[in-house]
């Protein structure tokens, strides 16, 4: 889960960008659109009162007390009305400039209070307050300006946002600002950017984001797990979850087709081995007749017959397949489960059976710890073990070492028979597993289902079975069984 | 030669016919059943020496068979097992089968494995290994080879004839080490063969039998009869502890 190229992050990040992208964006048009809201509501409040009054100043005396503004933002006296309020400071100055203007009134005031205010500014780096970039404008009755009242001296740009009022006297006027300057929109961007509400949004997209992959990602896990419940435990009949089956999207969906996936694997491989059981078993009977039979012309032939000997041998063998191939293919009915046995009475039972057969083989058995017990189907690790032993008894020396060795480690049991032969070459150690493949050399005859009977015992009872050639010599097989 | 009833109990009926021929010719008198049915049919009509049990049959099997059974007759059973079926082979013995055989089987090792079992049951045990007369005594357990009796403080026990055998022997050579091979030419009558558990069956089946007797009072049981690993099996006492 924690590793970053995996599913769930890949839909958590694409969702957490693009839910991020566009609340942000609505977050961004909103809060613009909002900005020229209290843009306009501050001009209104701000100076229409203002321009109101210079507008009846004008009307009593004919000319107006203010200024106009050079078009270099100069001016010739400092105006009362045209200073620039601080609310509006921030849609027409750069941060640097706002701070510059902070500063210079702080220290106004600062003088203010020390010495009265009655100083004049000093010389250097002394800049007058910003002006608004407003115009004034008596208006005829077509709508068209007639007369500049105050303001800058350059024309009013086209798109200048305009205010009209009406005088007592009835007469037009239109007070017009010029829109804030586009640069300004990117530093205000940025300050949208870091704020607490863009932070919210982030936030708020990752955790809709998170909760939208675990909700993807749990089933498709859970399906997962099933799977692999099925692959490595060898457990065909183990159908997902009913939760997970009855859900009705499309993962649902994929759930029932991998049930039925696994039934139809199930129902295949069952008729399989029930064909290779009816098979071999039906073998049996015709089998029995005619070991009976080749007895019979043995007793005729005399008991010396060299005929019915090798009769009787060929049947033998015969019959030797048809039980190797049962075996096999019983395998996959085998319960994994079996009553507690101890590993030493086991070892202690192959170790009997191969003396039997060559008393002078030396083997070095180990457990650890010595009362190891397993909760499993004995039959199938003995017969996995006595297939390995043999081999080991079939293809290497007499006298040569065989090591069995049983040890626990952490949650699973290590078995490991290793002989002291010559080992195996490569190409037969990739095909040791394989039905009918045989090793050369040996004595004895075998039918090459040894090993695969070995390996699938193992299996059947969910651990695993490798074979190598020890680094200083002879074949090594480990048996890894979950405890 | 020797007028022997055998009775062969399979449902392959071409293959009684061929075994009634085989062992005819060795001079037995054969008869066949081919079901459970028969065979207890034919088993009321005629006292027969041995019979030969097919475990696999349909309907009854030979198992049911066998525990429908024993103990009421005594006869001596072979029972043919399926080759690998080492639960079935062990239920047989269990159930007082004498001995198994995997089927298909030779016959010529099907007739020396009904030799053996006939050998022990007639008066004439072989020299070897051959049981004393008079009975055998340790402690509370007593086992009179001439009557084959076996009884603990008094209390009868019931065990089959190989059962009987194992411990008999064991129980004479107490304090000794009787290797499987041993116990197997004894009891069976013939030699051990590979993977073979016939006698490590019937040893499990004595110790089971006796361990009610043998109660400590921890509840575990005195181990009279231990395992030597790779050797086979010895008879450990002390009069003291065998006190029933």
């Amino acid at each position: 889960m924690w590793r970053f190229n995996t599913l769930f992050w890949k839909i958590f990040g694409t969702i957490w960008l693009i839910s991020s992208l566009a609340m942000s964006s609505v977050f961004l048009v909103l809060a613009s659109r909002d900005d020229q809201d209290r843009w306009r509501h501050l001009f209104e409040t701000q100076f229409k009162d203002q321009a109101l009054e210079l507008i009846r100043d004008y009307e009593a005396n004919g000319t107006s007390r203010n200024p106009v503004v050079e078009p270099d933002g100069s001016m010739i006296e400092q105006p009362f009305l045209w200073e620039m309020p601080d609310r509006l400071t921030r849609f027409y100055l750069t941060r640097e400039e706002r701070n510059r203007l902070e500063r210079q009134r702080r220290e106004e005031r600062w003088r203010d209070d020390r010495e009265g205010g009655r100083f004049p500014p000093p010389d250097h780096g002394y800049n007058p307050p910003p002006k608004p970039p407003i115009w004034l404008y008596q208006v005829d009755s077509t709508g068209v300006n007639i007369n500049q009242i105050t303001g800058h001296r350059r024309p009013a740009p086209l798109d200048a946002f305009a205010l009209d009022l009406t005088s007592d006297s009835g007469q037009a006027y239109r007070l017009m600002v010029e829109l804030p300057p586009p640069l300004r929109h990117k530093e205000r961007f940025a300050s949208y950017l870091f704020s607490i509400q863009m932070i919210m949004v982030m936030g708020v997209a990752a955790i809709s984001a998170l909760i939208l992959s675990f909700m993807l990602i749990r089933p498709i896990r859970q399906l997962s797990e099933h799977v692999k419940q099925i692959y490595h435990q060898g457990d065909l009949s183990t159908r997902a979850s009913r939760k997970l089956s009855q859900r009705r999207d499309e993962l649902g969906e994929l759930t029932r087709e991998f049930d039925q996936m696994a039934d139809y694997v199930e129902r295949t491989l069952q008729s399989q081995q029930r064909l290779l059981q009816d098979v071999s078993h039906e073998l049996r009977a015709p089998m029995a007749r005619l070991q009976v039979s080749a007895g019979l012309a043995e007793q005729q032939l005399g008991e010396g017959s060299t005929l019915a000997q090798r009769i009787n041998r060929e049947c033998e063998r015969l019959d030797g397949l048809i039980a190797e191939i049962l075996s096999f293919s019983r395998l996959e009915s085998a319960q994994k489960e079996g009553d507690r046995f101890a590993v030493k009475e086991l070892f202690d039972e192959l170790v009997s059976d191969l003396s039997f057969s060559q008393p002078e083989r030396p083997v070095n058995v180990q457990i650890e710890p010595e009362t190891l017990h397993l909760n499993l189907n004995r039959d199938l690790l003995a017969r996995a073990l006595r297939n390995g032993i043999g081999n080991a008894l079939k293809y290497t020396p007499e006298d040569s070492l065989l090591e069995l060795t049983a040890r626990q480690q952490g949650g699973e049991l290590l078995i490991r028979l290793r002989d002291h032969g010559e080992g195996i070459s490569d190409d037969l150690l990739k095909e040791l597993f394989t039905p009918f493949v045989r090793g050369t050399g040996g004595h004895g005859d075998g039918y090459g289902l040894g090993m695969s009977i070995a390996r699938r015992a193992v299996e059947r009872l969910g651990g695993t079975l490798k074979a190598e050639n020890h680094p200083e010599g002879g074949l090594q097989l480990s048996v890894r069984l979950p405890v | 030669m020797s007028n022997e009833r055998l009775l062969l109990v399979d449902d392959d009926k071409e293959l009684c016919s061929l075994l009634t021929e085989y062992l005819s010719a060795e001079g037995y008198r054969v008869d066949s059943a081919y079901n459970a049915q028969q065979a207890l049919e034919k088993l009321q009509s005629q006292s027969y020496s041995l019979m030969v049990l097919d475990i696999m049959m349909p309907g009854t099997t030979g198992l049911e068979l066998l525990q429908q059974i024993r103990p009421r007759i005594t006869l001596p059973v072979i029972m043919l097992t399926g080759r690998g079926d080492e639960i079935d082979r062990i239920l047989g013995l269990e159930m007082g089968a004498d001995d198994y055989l995997g089927k298909p089987c030779n016959p010529r090792e099907l007739l020396a494995r009904i030799r053996a079992v006939l050998r022990r049951m007639s008066p004439q045990a072989p020299v070897e290994g051959r049981l004393p007369e008079q009975p055998l005594v340790i402690g509370a357990l007593s086992l009179n080879p001439a009557t084959r009796d076996a009884r603990v403080a008094d209390q009868l026990l019931e065990l089959t004839s190989a059962e009987f055998n194992v411990l008999a022997y064991l129980m004479q050579h107490a304090g000794q080490v009787l290797s499987k091979e041993q116990l197997t030419r004894w009891v069976l009558h013939r030699d051990l063969t590979a993977y073979d558990r016939a006698i490590d069956v019937h040893v499990s089946r004595v110790r089971q039998k006796l361990a009610p007797y043998f109660e400590q009072a921890g509840g575990e049981s005195v181990e009279m009869i231990k395992t030597v690993r790779g050797q086979g099996y010895i008879f450990v006492y002390t009069a003291d502890q065998v006190q029933g």
